[in-house]
């Protein structure tokens, strides 16, 4: 069998973290390891190098594509996949963030069934 | 006193006296009489308010009266017995009219006399008249008569001449002369028609704009009744109308209607007429007075006038459209950012408790009332963000459109792709009719995709029990040769009630809340139509079905 998917969620909603941690979990097939620091996101992103990053885009602390521009320009990081995960849903910032990354999005609230879709399309390609 | 003796004498005695001594006394009293003829004569010329002189056959003055001095301020005593009589007209020598007369050289007087003929007073007598430059101190203008005196015989003796001032009379005349040439240009000068008629309606007088107008001479509507000179001949209800008007005015009534006259040309023109009756001093109508107005430029100016204020009218409704339209876009703009600012706000909070619903999901027991629960709210949660997200749809500010070349047939297949799969159990048939060689449209292919796929729901949803859609595509032309793309997407659904009608482009109007509808389709299908400089038009009949009629120009 193979092992689980382990996913990186960075997020300022702490209680939106505590659920998809669990529902992802529930499933068996997911590890997650959630942050509401964006900081700390990107210590554990070098540390324990998950599969992929669900990576929120307004977050007070450090805006979400600052953290991706992080993660892409560290050689430990760059080549891990990034989700934007975002509540902001015009079409200029949807575009700012398709640039800097895998030009991947999720919009929020999203189900966990669509979630889990949308990240296994991701890594399989 | 009277003598007593001769009283008494018998009337016979007396007879016979007054016989006896009668014949002397007869001649005496013949003698006598003559003298005071004479006498009475020399008074009454010498009286005579008239300036009389008279000349011998010699040319010697012999009567130069009274009023004669007043006249020429030469006295009789200066005159009497020579021949200077001329000297008190004129400067040099010349013959007055007695002179004329006496010299019997008549040929002379045209000569010597402007204005002259046979006098209406005196028997063989000659009148002529002049003005004479400072007589007396004034420049007088003389009527003269002169009429020759015969003695025994055939041989003038004398001639009289009777001199009148009648420079009054003739400066009265030279002013009504002036009036009347003013008042005859006057009356042909106008640009009004103006004539004048017998109380019968004969015409007798018309100017010359009048004849102008139907390019007529004075002699050839003279004597005329009025309503059959040309003016009036082209229409038999307007003769007749005139006829009635004539007898009208001649019983005292002002009449006043609207006429045509046809010109020379044969162009029409609008006359305003009037006939008003004329009366002398003894209120008798003498005249009738037809005048006329030519307003056809009028009505023309009153017709454009018109035009010109439904055409402000229709600006100012236009306008207003536009303000409403402004207002609503400065609305939607605010919404927009408004809308965008509560999404981000309220879908955080959606997507945590949709996360721990789907939580709650997973842990309730199965088939519960728990489970049905959670079930609902997660199908809320879903609505609600599916009302977020059509709202943001309407209310965002026009994304920039992505232009490209876009074959329409295909464009409405691939929306009909979206739609149909979810519908073909619903006994609907669809029919395509596409003009052959339709060029291709430059739009964005998404955005335009979306109205359709709005407006091909709408018609599936009104057909539950089944129908038949035709989708239709050509190119239209407008009035100003402006070509556009225009598609017709028709079912044959239950319809839009009247008073739904108004309503169906607002935002959040929708008669499908139990299915899902926002009622932002339309809103967001005209929007986005409205930004490709397009229309969207809905026809409905309750009942029978709806029609979309999209057009988009092609450019």
């Amino acid at each position: 069998m193979p092992g689980k998917i382990k996913v990186l969620l960075i997020d300022d909603e702490k209680e939106f973290n505590h659920f998809v941690k669990l529902n992802l979990e529930n499933t068996g097939e997911f590890e997650v390891l959630a942050t509401e620091d964006p900081l700390a996101g990107i210590d554990l992103a070098r540390k324990y190098h998950p599969d992929l990053i669900l990576l929120d885009i307004y977050m007070p602390q450090l805006d979400g594509t600052a953290v991706a521009e992080n993660l892409l320009a560290d050689d430990l990081t760059s080549n891990i996949p990034i989700v934007f995960l975002t509540a902001l849903v015009k079409q200029d910032e949807l575009r700012k963030g398709s640039t800097i990354a895998g030009r991947h999005y999720i919009a929020k609230p999203v189900t966990t069934g669509d979630l889990i879709n949308q990240v296994k399309a991701i890594l399989k390609r | 006193m009277i003598n007593n003796k001769k009283a008494r004498k018998p009337a016979a005695q007396v007879k016979a006296l007054r016989k006896k001594t009668d014949r002397p006394k007869r001649n005496k009293l013949k003698m006598t009489g003559l003298a005071e003829k004479a006498r009475i004569m020399d008074a009454i010329i010498q009286n005579s308010a008239v300036a009389i002189f008279v000349i011998n056959a010699q040319h010697k003055v012999i009567y130069w009266n009274t009023a004669c001095e007043d006249l020429t301020g030469l006295k009789a005593q200066e005159l009497l017995g020579t021949s200077n009589h001329w000297k008190a007209f004129y400067d040099t020598y010349r013959p007055c009219l007695a002179d004329i007369i006496i010299d019997n050289k008549f040929d002379a007087i045209a000569k010597f006399y402007k204005n002259y003929k046979k006098s209406d007073f005196m028997r063989q007598g000659i009148h002529a008249e002049g003005w004479y430059l400072q007589l007396n101190g004034k420049d007088r203008y003389l009527a003269l008569d002169a009429a020759p005196i015969y003695g025994n015989g055939e041989r003038i003796t004398a001639v009289v001449e009777t001199l009148q001032d009648i420079s009054g009379f003739k400066l009265a005349e030279k002013k009504l002369q002036e009036n009347e040439q003013k008042m005859r240009a006057v009356f042909d000068q106008t640009f009004q028609f103006i004539g004048l008629t017998t109380p019968e309606g004969i015409l007798i007088q018309v100017n010359r704009a009048a004849l102008e107008l139907i390019g007529s001479q004075a002699a050839e509507v003279l004597g005329k009744p009025f309503w059959e000179a040309p003016w009036w001949t082209h229409s038999p209800e307007l003769q007749e109308k005139l006829r009635q008007a004539v007898k009208k005015a001649a019983g005292g009534k002002f009449v006043r209607f609207e006429a045509t006259h046809l010109d020379k040309e044969g162009a029409v023109h609008n006359i305003d007429f009037s006939l008003k009756p004329v009366k002398d001093k003894d209120n008798k109508i003498i005249f009738l007075l037809p005048e006329g107005r030519d307003i056809t430029e009028f009505l023309q100016a009153e017709r454009l006038l018109k035009e010109s204020e439904q055409d402000l009218q229709k600006c100012y409704i236009e306008f207003k459209q536009t303000q409403a339209e402004l207002l609503q876009a400065e609305k939607m703009a605010a919404l927009g950012k408004l809308a965008s600012n509560l999404a981000h706000e309220i879908k955080n909070p959606l997507a945590i408790t949709l996360q721990g619903l789907e939580y709650l999901k997973s842990i309730a027991p199965q088939d519960t009332a728990y489970s049905a629960t959670i079930e609902s709210l997660i199908n809320s949660n879903l609505r609600a963000d599916k009302i977020l997200k059509d709202l943001l749809n309407f209310a965002r500010p026009a994304a920039p459109l992505m232009l490209e070349e876009v074959d329409i047939p295909s464009l409405i297949n691939n929306s009909l792709f979206f739609v149909d799969p979810q519908n073909n159990l619903n006994n609907v048939t669809i029919t395509r009719q596409f003009a052959p060689g339709l060029a291709k449209v430059k739009l964005d292919y998404n955005q335009i995709q979306q109205v359709l796929i709005n407006i091909f729901i709408n018609a599936f949803d009104a057909m539950p029990q089944g129908g038949k859609i035709t989708v239709t595509a050509g190119q239209v032309e407008d009035t100003l040769n402006r070509k556009s793309l225009q598609i017709v997407i028709s079912d044959t659904g239950c319809g839009i009630k009247e008073d739904d009608m108004a309503r169906i482009f607002g935002p959040f109007f929708s008669t499908k809340r139990e299915q899902g509808g926002t009622g932002l389709g339309l809103a967001i299908s005209r929007s986005i139509l409205e930004s490709h400089k397009g229309t969207l038009e809905i026809k409905s009949k309750y009942g029978e079905g709806t029609s979309a009629v999209i057009n988009l120009p092609i450019v």
